[in-house]
């Protein structure tokens, strides 16, 4: 699968310069000049779920700071690394700590970038995989008390006689509570119950 | 027949009426033997009165005009028998003094002893010359002091005449140099415009009447003294057979417009010091972006060749990009380092769009620090005669001030235009538009002749005033006003004359 790199900056020959080094890479490249111009990209075509953003600094219409907070603002969470010429540590500071990943000088070495696109994109592969896991450690809500206590004994390993002889409740009815949380949790695996259930003791 | 009694008669009419005043004087002694009316008249005596007087009592009595010399002088046409004619100075009655002119002659033999005087008023011959010479000497006093030096030469150069000034000029004097040659105290290097100047002047009715040259010449301490001579031909002139020279020592003149010219070099450079160091960060970007860009497709270059089937059509599409970027940036450094150099250049024929793009560099520095826009049109390739980093100087002074005037401005609306056209047929015209708060009003008003005037915190207050120097050495014009296009803003632009082919 290729994931998408937006390039952004306003100096032609730098944005196809990164274009001709990225593309053979496998990465699909699309090249903005201005913050405008990706707002305005985003508003029309939406946003990838993976890829990552290059962004210049200092550039005309709506700077790569202007433009950090306008996709913050539109809860567009795409990695972002800045690369620039101009740029001084405070304001290398200021992008990192409102969450960019990284603040990387031109001219660049391509290993080093490639090494933070990739790293950047893992990332937010390992973000969305979380996310998703929260996701659905979230729907351990949906599950009633009893379920939810049946569900801890799953996770600990007992099998439904031992719940049963545990809770002293008939098997039967154990498997009917496993039956509703598994339509619930929408799962059948007890791995994966066991993991929601991790997960949601993690949320709390 | 006239009667000799008669004859007699006349004589003594004549000598009694004549127009002259005549005294008979006794040769031996000088003594006043017999006076005519004219005599009485002079004096202002009756004849019995001055009858019997010596000579002396009638002379003005000081060490050339007395009695001694007087009698030297009736004793001496007395002797040579010849009409002696001489200046003098008599007493008259009211002890004043008349200049007069003295004819003296022998009356008839030796034996007579007797020398007539004819004695005329001169008075006024002696006050006309008296203005004459104070006139000359006036004038001479005039070219003595006169820091010019004034030398007539012939047609082979040889100084005929030369005024007194010359010492205070060369230290020599004027007397030392005439019947020398001019050329010897010319510099080699000058002798031919000399020569030339004379083999122009001698050609008969040549129309090359007068003009000036410069000319070094030696000073009596071998230094080379630059001159400036201005020459009026007069060879051919039958009286006045020479070449008129008038020279002045300019040396000091000259040391001062060259302290002129290196102070406002020095001043330029500043302005443009000061220019590139507002956006040196500019600069630097202008400079790192093509690296960057270069950097790139090295890389890329790199990773395709390390793959088995990679296309020699790309990689050579991207080194020859790279090579591109890396000249772009090596072109800004030049810009840049010829932009901030302290150096004269002299001027050149020079296609005014060429001068434009050569600045594109600078202007787009200027203009990317501030993220403003600009648009440059140029409808016109003129050949101009200018200084090419001065011109570039002036229009970055300008774009300068149009980002200025346009600070308070949101980015997005800070746009600048450039145009480049044809003013009538022998001008080019380059305008700077902003859209900024439009000229104060001192700008446009005579101010801005002035040195260190700013409207400007900060401000050196000279990059305007340079700007109009350097147009005027230009022969141009640089006029700022308020834009009269419809937007608000300023308009600064400047005429340059085209080049006659």
């Amino acid at each position: 699968m290729s994931y998408t790199v937006y390039v952004v900056d306003d100096d032609e020959s730098v944005s196809k310069s990164l274009q001709w080094l990225l593309e053979p890479l496998g990465y699909t490249v699309m090249v903005f000049h201005n913050g405008q111009e990706v707002i305005n990209h985003f508003e029309k075509f939406g946003v990838v779920d993976i890829g990552c953003m290059i962004l210049d600094l200092r550039m005309p219409l709506m700077s790569g700071c202007e433009l950090q907070d306008e996709l913050k603002n539109r809860c567009i969470d795409l990695p972002i690394i800045f690369l620039s010429g101009h740029g001084d540590i405070p304001q290398a500071i200021s992008v990192i700590k409102n969450g960019a990943d990284d603040f990387l000088q031109k001219p660049v070495n391509d290993q080093v970038l490639l090494d933070k696109i990739n790293r950047s994109i893992r990332n937010q592969i390992d973000r969305l995989g979380r996310a998703q896991s929260q996701e659905k450690a979230s729907t351990i809500h949906l599950l009633t008390e009893r379920e939810t206590e049946i569900l801890r004994f799953v996770a600990e390993g007992l099998s439904s006689k031992e719940i049963a002889r545990t809770l002293d409740i008939s098997y039967k009815t154990v498997e009917v509570h496993r039956t509703n949380i598994r339509k619930k949790l929408n799962t059948k695996s007890v791995a994966e119950l066991t993991k929601i259930y991790l997960d949601s003791l993690r949320n709390d | 027949m006239i009667n000799t009694k008669d004859l007699e008669f006349s004589y003594k009419e004549i000598f009694e009426f004549a127009n002259d005043a005549m005294i008979i004087h006794c040769a031996e002694t000088g003594d006043i033997l017999k006076v005519n009316k004219r005599a009485c008249e002079l004096y202002g005596m009756a004849s019995d009165e001055i009858v019997g007087m010596k000579v002396g009592n009638l002379a003005k009595g000081n060490e050339h005009y007395n009695h001694e010399n007087a009698i030297r002088k009736i004793r001496k046409a007395f002797e040579e028998n010849i009409l002696l004619t001489f200046e003098w100075e008599i007493r008259t009655h009211k002890n004043g003094y008349i200049p007069v002119e003295v004819n003296l002659k022998r009356l008839g033999s030796k034996s007579s002893k007797l020398v007539l005087a004819m004695t005329r008023d001169i008075t006024v011959r002696k006050v006309a010359e008296q203005k004459l010479r104070e006139r000359n000497k006036y004038f001479r006093r005039l070219m003595s002091i006169s820091s010019d030096g004034i030398a007539l030469i012939d047609q082979k150069g040889k100084i005929e005449f030369l005024s007194k000034s010359i010492k205070l000029i060369t230290g020599r004097t004027a007397r030392s140099l005439t019947g020398r040659n001019i050329v010897e105290f010319v510099h080699p290097q000058d002798i031919i415009q000399v020569n030339k100047m004379l083999e122009r002047l001698s050609i008969k009715g040549s129309p090359f009447r007068s003009g000036s040259i410069s000319v070094r010449f030696k000073n009596n301490s071998g230094q080379w003294r630059n001159h400036e001579v201005y020459f009026k031909n007069f060879l051919g002139n039958l009286r006045f057979n020479y070449v008129l020279l008038n020279f002045r020592d300019v040396t000091e003149r000259l040391r001062r417009e060259e302290e002129d010219r290196e102070k406002d070099r020095n001043l330029n450079h500043l302005a443009r010091l000061s220019i590139a160091g507002e956006v040196t960060a500019a600069i630097a970007h202008e400079i790192n972006q093509p690296l960057c860009a270069a950097v790139n497709y090295f890389a890329g270059c790199r990773n395709r060749l390390s793959r088995e089937n990679f296309s020699r059509k790309d990689i050579i599409y991207g080194l020859e990009m790279a090579q591109n970027e890396l000249e772009r940036a090596g072109k800004v450094v030049t810009v840049i380092k010829n932009f901030t150099k302290n150096s004269e250049q002299s001027p050149k024929l020079i296609s005014i769009k060429e001068v434009i793009e050569n600045a594109k560099d600078i202007i787009n520095a200027q203009i990317k620090n501030r993220l403003a826009r600009c648009d440059i049109k140029i409808t016109t390739d003129k050949t101009v005669l200018c200084d090419e980093i001065l011109i570039q100087q002036v229009i970055s002074n300008l774009i300068s001030n149009a980002l200025d005037s346009m600070k308070g401005l949101d980015v997005a609306s800070q746009s600048i235009d450039i145009h480049v056209f044809d003013h009538a047929s022998n001008w080019v015209e380059v305008s700077i538009y902003d859209r900024g708060i439009g000229p104060p009003e001192e700008m446009i008003s005579d101010k801005i002749e002035k040195s260190f005037y700013t409207t400007k915190e900060g401000g050196l207050g000279l990059g305007l005033s340079l700007c109009r120097k350097i147009m005027k050495s230009h022969r141009g014009k640089l006029t700022i006003t308020a834009r009269e296009d419809g937007y608000r803003g300023t308009r600064a632009s400047f005429l340059i004359p085209v080049a006659q082919a």
